[in-house]
């Protein structure tokens, strides 16, 4: 066939077809898949900040092939503004509490399908014991813990699934990025971190009153922030050691004595938002971006080991409940859409990678920037922001966030990854492209997690170019180019 | 970025039996050495971040790396109240003292404007960031000292990736290259 056609096509394109498609041809046929599925680790996406409770959000968060969805709990928000003289904090149906919006939220997630994760964040001015200093004013200063025992029990109880008809609530985080200014204060005292100590007795304290409720229930800890700032925000590797009571950055160790008695938590998370691609290593040694996560693994396998941390799992996980970058546009300083959908699918093979069993990105939809400038805005959503949100537009890097597939070029071969977009099991199919379009190139097996990966034995490729894509039932990931994009200087958010 | 060379009037003559133009730039190696300033001068721009992120307490600030800027990567507290003894450390102090009102007022201004922690080097009791007690505005610089980083910028072996003192200097040279075979070719043709 291609004989007769040679004849009317241009020698441009006959050289071009013996160049790169005629050995991939070749190739395909002495196509050797390594044994895919042979670690069933899972990768479990999620969405952050998603604080719409319309059904079409829980709707949208679940078609990009999530399991589960998180939101603050804002304890200031549900909990009265003067301390009531006469109440109980601890009961969910005290008429001072005001748990509508949490309660809508919730029931809208599991009717979707979705697994809700609830973040307690801020507090009413009566259960802090400080004022943050400009410019930190009304920021969160020193929450009492036994303050927020009651307010956690309560919450609690409340989505324990025994409450009223309300769902169940499973995943529970004490406060977001501790160890940022924005979020948590103070962070030094008398030129010495505070933040971390502050935190210990806050997750120590939540922990218990979660844990009272339903000792099933996971217990989240930090969400820290990538970044050291000077006074404003502790690295979150320092952080992390003093949490823990840890010495050491290259070979981590326990400090003197107990601890306090440990820190009790069952999941470490962390925020790794990167200056730079998805393999961007941070200058600071105690930052943490998605390229250095093997770092703070390390930390957590020491703690584990030192009996530091008194959680549910002998390997305590590190999860990733926030990463995103702004895309462009609408964020005249975010990724170029082409990037930004390569970057998505690279950045969950990182997470994947590193072990991360748990990503989450932040988030659904665009944030509206009101006038403000795009670099102090989120424009990292899945969706495009319309005027309403039935109007919203998804974004290309949407479907590779839906269907992760990443291939890079290799002596031996074309070597790729991916994860189907259901999580599930079955036969993927590996194409590459050439003259005639897509030709199937081997076919791969994803395992009960939906993970597949491999090696495809061809020449194809073998110049860095060209693209690859994997194919799962009817569905397609986004074309992969074999053209590797070097790391550049990109602020998470523009 | 376009090149425009239409409707510039050429120069010629005639030369060894060959139309020599110097408006077309026939020569490679002035082409060359021209593409290569132009392309390190557009390199400089590339290389260095778009903004250099003030020390703050912005969602942006507390997200992004921040690269050095011209105090350096430590930041300045404009707040901060430290003696000219403390920060240019006893002698250097005494020194300037010694020069009258301008030495002390140069000291006060070095003291104001000093990054947070730059006594304690002057005066040898650097405890390091992540060391007990180090102070908050002090971040880890990931363990190289002062002097390695100012190789490292002459050299242009920074770990920032930027090309330090490098860059200017391959363009100079680049420059001189051009002239001198400029000047050589005119001779030749002359």
């Amino acid at each position: 066939m291609v004989e007769a056609s040679r004849s009317r096509i241009s020698p441009c394109v006959v050289r071009l077809w013996r160049r790169f498609a005629l050995p991939a041809l070749v190739g395909a046929l002495l196509v050797l898949v390594a044994p895919a599925g042979a670690a069933a680790r899972p990768l479990i996406t999620g969405v952050s900040g998603m604080s719409e409770d319309d059904p079409i959000a829980f709707q949208r968060t679940a078609a990009a092939g999530t399991q589960l969805v998180d939101k603050p709990l804002g304890w200031g928000s549900v909990a009265p503004a003067e301390e009531p003289s006469d109440w109980d904090p601890t009961d969910p149906g005290d008429p001072n509490y005001n748990w509508a919006s949490t309660d809508l939220w919730v029931t809208r997630a599991v009717q979707a399908g979705l697994d809700p994760f609830l973040i307690v964040d801020g507090a009413p001015s009566w259960a802090q014991r400080c004022q943050a200093p400009a410019p930190l004013t009304g920021r969160l200063c020193d929450p009492d813990p036994a303050k927020l025992v009651a307010f956690a029990t309560a919450a609690a109880r409340r989505y324990s699934g025994y409450f009223q008809g309300l769902p169940r609530v499973r995943f529970w985080q004490g406060m977001n990025e501790p160890n940022l200014s924005l979020f948590f204060n103070p962070q030094f005292k008398d030129g010495r971190p505070a933040s971390p100590t502050l935190y210990r007795a806050l997750i120590n304290a939540f922990y218990a009153a979660v844990k009272s409720v339903d000792p099933s229930n996971t217990v989240i800890a930090a969400g820290l922030g990538p970044i050291g700032r000077g006074r404003w925000a502790i690295a979150p590797m320092r952080f992390a050691r003093l949490l823990l009571c840890m010495n050491g950055r290259r070979d981590p160790h326990p400090t003197r004595g107990n601890c306090g008695g440990g820190v009790h938590f069952d999941v470490f998370d962390m925020h790794p938002y990167t200056t730079g691609g998805p393999t961007h290593v941070p200058r600071g040694g105690d930052d943490v971006a998605l390229g250095n996560l093997a770092k703070l693994q390390e930390l957590l396998t020491a703690a584990d080991r030192a009996g530091r941390i008194k959680g549910r799992y002998r390997r305590t996980p590190l999860w990733i409940t926030e990463f995103s970058w702004d895309s462009k546009p609408p964020d005249p300083g975010g990724v170029s859409m082409p990037i930004l959908a390569r970057w998505t699918s690279e950045a969950l093979y990182q997470a994947w990678s590193a072990g991360i069993s748990r990503f989450f990105w932040f988030s659904l939809r665009d944030f509206p920037s009101e006038g403000a400038p795009f670099s102090e805005t989120v424009q990292s959503g899945l969706y495009f922001r319309g005027p309403t949100l039935a109007e919203d537009k998804p974004k290309r890097s949407l479907y590779a966030f839906r269907f992760p597939f990443v291939a890079t070029s290799q002596k031996t071969g074309i070597s790729f990854w991916g994860r189907t977009p259901t999580s599930s099991p079955g036969r993927v199919i590996i194409q590459v492209r050439d003259l005639n379009g897509w030709r199937t190139a081997a076919v791969a097996r994803a395992n009960r997690a939906g993970i597949f990966q491999g090696v495809v034995k061809t020449t194809y490729g073998r110049n860095k170019r060209g693209y690859v894509r994997a194919r799962y039932r009817r569905e397609a990931a986004i074309p992969f180019s074999l053209k590797p994009v070097k790391d550049f200087y990109q602020p998470p958010f523009g | 970025m376009a090149h425009a060379t239409g409707g510039r009037p050429q120069r010629c003559q005639l030369s060894q039996g060959r139309l020599v133009c110097w408006g077309e730039m026939r020569a490679p190696g002035v082409r060359f050495s021209l593409m290569l300033v132009a392309t390190l001068a557009a390199m400089s721009t590339a290389s260095a971040p778009a903004a250099t992120v003030p020390p703050g307490n912005s969602a942006a600030d507390q997200y992004t790396e921040s690269y050095p800027g011209p105090g350096g990567s430590q930041q300045v507290d404009p707040n901060a109240s430290g003696s000219p003894a403390q920060v240019l450390g006893p002698e250097n102090a005494a020194r300037l003292r010694r020069l009258g009102a301008k030495g002390r007022e140069a000291a006060a201004l070095l003291a104001a404007t000093a990054p947070d922690g730059g006594g304690r080097d002057a005066s040898g009791l650097n405890q390091g960031a992540s060391g007990k007690g180090g102070d908050p505005g002090i971040e880890d610089s990931g363990g190289s000292s002062s002097l390695a980083e100012i190789a490292g910028q002459a050299t242009g072996a920074s770990s920032s990736g930027e090309m330090g003192l490098l860059l200017p200097l391959v363009i100079a040279g680049a420059v001189v290259a051009s002239v001198a075979y400029l000047w050589r070719r005119r001779r030749r043709t002359v």
